[in-house]
C-alpha cells in the first residue's frame, strides 16, 4: 500500500477513533481513579493556607482556543476562593478575559450565594489590564491606574481602599493562556516576594516545573488533569473530572499510534523503502 | 431558557462543527465563513475592550483632573498619524517611547527571574542523602553543562568536548519531547472540552443535527464541483 493511500485511508479512520474514545466515556463515564499529584496538594494547600482577609489577585489570562482546557481550573480555583474568608480582584491581560471572569463567577454564582459573598466587599472585577507595564503599574501604585471597575462603576468604598501597591497583595493566581504569570513574578515576586500559583495550558507544564524549581511560584496546576485534581481535592466537581476518563483513554491512544507509526517506519526502512 | 441564550448556543454548535469541516482535507466555504465570523467577533469585541480601558483608565481620571494620564494619550494620539503619508514618521515617537518603556520595565527584572535565579537553581548538591533527589541533581547539573557544551562553536568538537556535546544533544531530545508530550496533552484538552460542549445534554441533537447537515452538504458540493464556487474571496 502506498505512503498516500495509508494516509488516506488512516486519517479518517483515527479522526472518528478519536472522537469515539473521547465521546463515549463522556457520555458513559469509566470512572477511572484520579491521583492527586503533590503540585496540586501544594496549590491548593497555599489557597486554604491564607488567613482571613487577605487579599487575592486572579489573574484571567485566557483566549477564546484556551478555555475549554482552563475551565475545569478556572471555575474550581475560583468556587475555592469563594468558599475562603479572602477578598480577591480579578483581572485579565487579555482583551477577551473579562468575558470569562464573567462567565466564570456566572458559573459560581451558587456559592457565591451560599457564602454571602458581597461584589465591593468581597470581590471586585478590575477588568483588562493592558499588558506588561500595567501590571508593572498596579504594582507600584495600584490606584493610579484602576480608579473604576469593569464596569465603570468608582472602587471608592470598596476593599480596594485598603490596597495601595503590590505589599498590599498576598497571593497572586494566574490562569494562563500566554505566559501571563511572567509580568507577576517579574513585578510582585521579585519586587515583594508575593506568593505565586498558576495554572497552564498541557503545553505550559515544563516552563511551570521550572518556575516551581526555581522557587518563584509555590505551585501550578496542568492542563484537564490539574483541574480534573484541583477539582476533586477541593469538592468541587465539575468538567475536569468529567473529562479525566476520556482524556486518560485518549491518552493511551495517542501512545498506540506513536508506536505502531514507529513500527510501520521502522520495518519499511528494514524493507529498504525509505 | 432565555432565548437569546439558545440562539447563542446553536451558532456555537454551528460554529464549532464548521471549523471541524477542515477535517475533510477539502477547501470548503463552510470553514472560511467560519474562520471569518471568529475574526470578525474577536476584532469587534477587542475594540470594545480596548476603548473601555483607554476611557476607564485614561480620560474618566483626566476629567477628574488627574494629570498622569495626558502625556500617555498624547502619545496614543500620535500613533495614528500613521495613516497620514505626510506625518507617518511622527508616529515613531510613540512607538520609540512605549518600545524602550517596555525593555526598561522588563529588563530590570528578567535579569534576576530569567537568569541569576535560573543559574541559582543549577548550583546544587550532587548527594542529598536521598538517592531519587541526589540522582534528579545530577541529572539536572549534567545535562545543563552539557546543553551548553553543544552550543559552544569557539573550539573543535573532538575527543571529550564531542562526547559531553552529544550527552547535551540528548538532552535536547529530552527536553523536545517533554514538551511534545506536554503539548500533545494540551492539543487533546481543547478537543476534549469542544466535544465535551457539543455532547452536552443540551446541544447533543443540534450537534447531531448540524454534523449530519454540513455532511451531506460537503458531500454534495464536492460531487458537484462547487466547493470553490462558494468560497469568499
Amino acid at each position: 500500500m502506498s505512503e498516500e493511500r495509508i494516509n488516506t485511508v488512516a486519517r479518517p479512520i483515527i479522526y472518528l477513533a478519536t472522537f469515539l474514545l473521547i465521546g463515549i466515556p463522556l457520555i458513559y463515564p469509566v470512572g477511572l481513579p484520579i491521583k492527586v499529584s503533590q503540585s496540586t496538594i501544594d496549590f491548593y494547600n497555599q489557597i486554604e493556607s491564607m488567613p482571613e482577609g487577605s487579599v487575592v489577585i486572579m489573574n484571567f489570562n485566557v483566549e477564546t482556543f484556551g478555555w475549554d482546557e482552563l475551565e475545569s481550573q478556572l471555575v474550581s480555583i475560583t468556587k475555592h476562593l469563594i468558599s475562603r474568608p479572602v477578598k480577591v480582584i480579578y483581572v485579565s491581560d487579555m482583551a477577551l478575559g473579562p468575558a470569562f471572569i464573567e462567565k466564570t463567577l456566572k458559573m459560581a454564582s451558587p456559592q457565591i450565594e451560599k457564602h454571602n459573598k458581597e461584589y465591593g466587599q468581597d470581590y471586585v472585577i478590575a477588568g483588562y489590564l493592558a499588558g506588561e507595564s500595567a501590571v508593572a503599574a498596579i504594582a507600584s501604585d495600584f490606584h493610579k491606574l484602576i480608579s473604576v471597575d469593569y464596569y465603570g462603576h468608582s472602587i471608592e468604598g470598596t476593599f480596594l481602599d485598603d490596597v495601595k501597591d503590590g505589599s498590599d497583595i498576598d497571593l497572586v493566581i494566574s490562569v494562563d493562556c500566554f505566559g501571563g504569570t511572567s509580568p507577576y513574578i517579574r513585578h510582585f515576586y521579585l519586587s515583594f516576594g508575593t506568593p505565586i500559583l498558576t495554572g497552564t495550558l498541557g503545553g505550559g507544564v515544563p516552563s511551570a516545573i521550572n518556575n516551581v524549581q526555581v522557587g518563584q511560584i509555590k505551585s501550578y496546576l496542568g492542563g484537564i488533569p490539574g483541574g480534573a485534581e484541583f477539582e476533586y481535592l477541593s469538592g468541587f466537581p465539575g468538567v475536569g473530572i468529567t473529562s479525566s476518563d476520556a482524556m486518560t483513554i485518549v491518552h493511551l491512544m495517542g501512545i498506540a499510534l506513536i508506536i505502531l507509526g514507529n513500527i510501520v517506519l521502522l520495518s519499511r526502512k528494514i524493507g529498504g523503502r525509505v | 431558557m432565555d432565548v437569546l441564550v439558545v440562539i447563542a448556543s446553536i451558532l456555537a454548535v454551528i460554529s464549532t462543527l464548521t471549523y471541524y469541516t477542515t477535517l475533510s482535507g477539502w477547501p470548503n466555504p463552510f470553514y472560511s465563513y467560519a474562520e471569518y465570523a471568529y475574526l470578525g467577533s474577536v476584532m469587534g469585541w477587542s475594540t470594545v475592550i480596548a476603548l473601555n480601558y483607554i476611557i476607564d483608565r485614561g480620560v474618566t481620571p483626566l476629567t477628574q483632573g488627574a494629570l498622569t494620564p495626558l502625556g500617555g494619550l498624547i502619545l496614543g494620539i500620535l500613533m495614528w498619524t500613521r495613516f497620514s503619508k505626510k506625518y507617518g514618521y511622527i508616529a515613531r515617537i510613540p512607538i520609540s517611547i512605549s518600545v524602550g518603556i517596555g525593555l526598561g520595565l522588563t529588563l530590570r527584572t528578567v535579569i534576576f527571574s530569567d537568569f541569576i535565579q535560573q543559574i541559582q537553581r543549577t548550583i546544587m548538591p550532587v548527594w542529598t542523602g536521598e538517592p531519587i533527589n541526589s540522582f534528579n541533581n545530577l541529572v539536572t547539573i549534567v545535562s545543563m553543562i552539557a546543553t551548553m557544551l553543544f552550543f559552544f562553536f569557539s573550539i573543535e568538537r573532538k575527543g571529550p568536548l564531542k562526547g559531553i556535546a552529544e550527552i547535551g544533544e540528548y538532552s535536547i531530545f529530552i527536553a523536545f519531547g517533554t514538551y511534545f508530550a506536554a503539548n500533545f496533552m494540551g492539543r487533546f484538552g481543547l478537543l476534549i472540552g469542544r466535544i465535551n460542549f457539543l455532547l452536552a445534554p443540551d446541544k447533543m441533537i443540534t450537534s447531531l443535527t448540524v454534523s449530519i447537515i454540513l455532511l451531506i452538504l460537503l458531500i454534495l458540493m464536492k460531487k458537484t464541483n462547487t466547493l470553490e464556487k462558494f468560497m469568499p474571496e
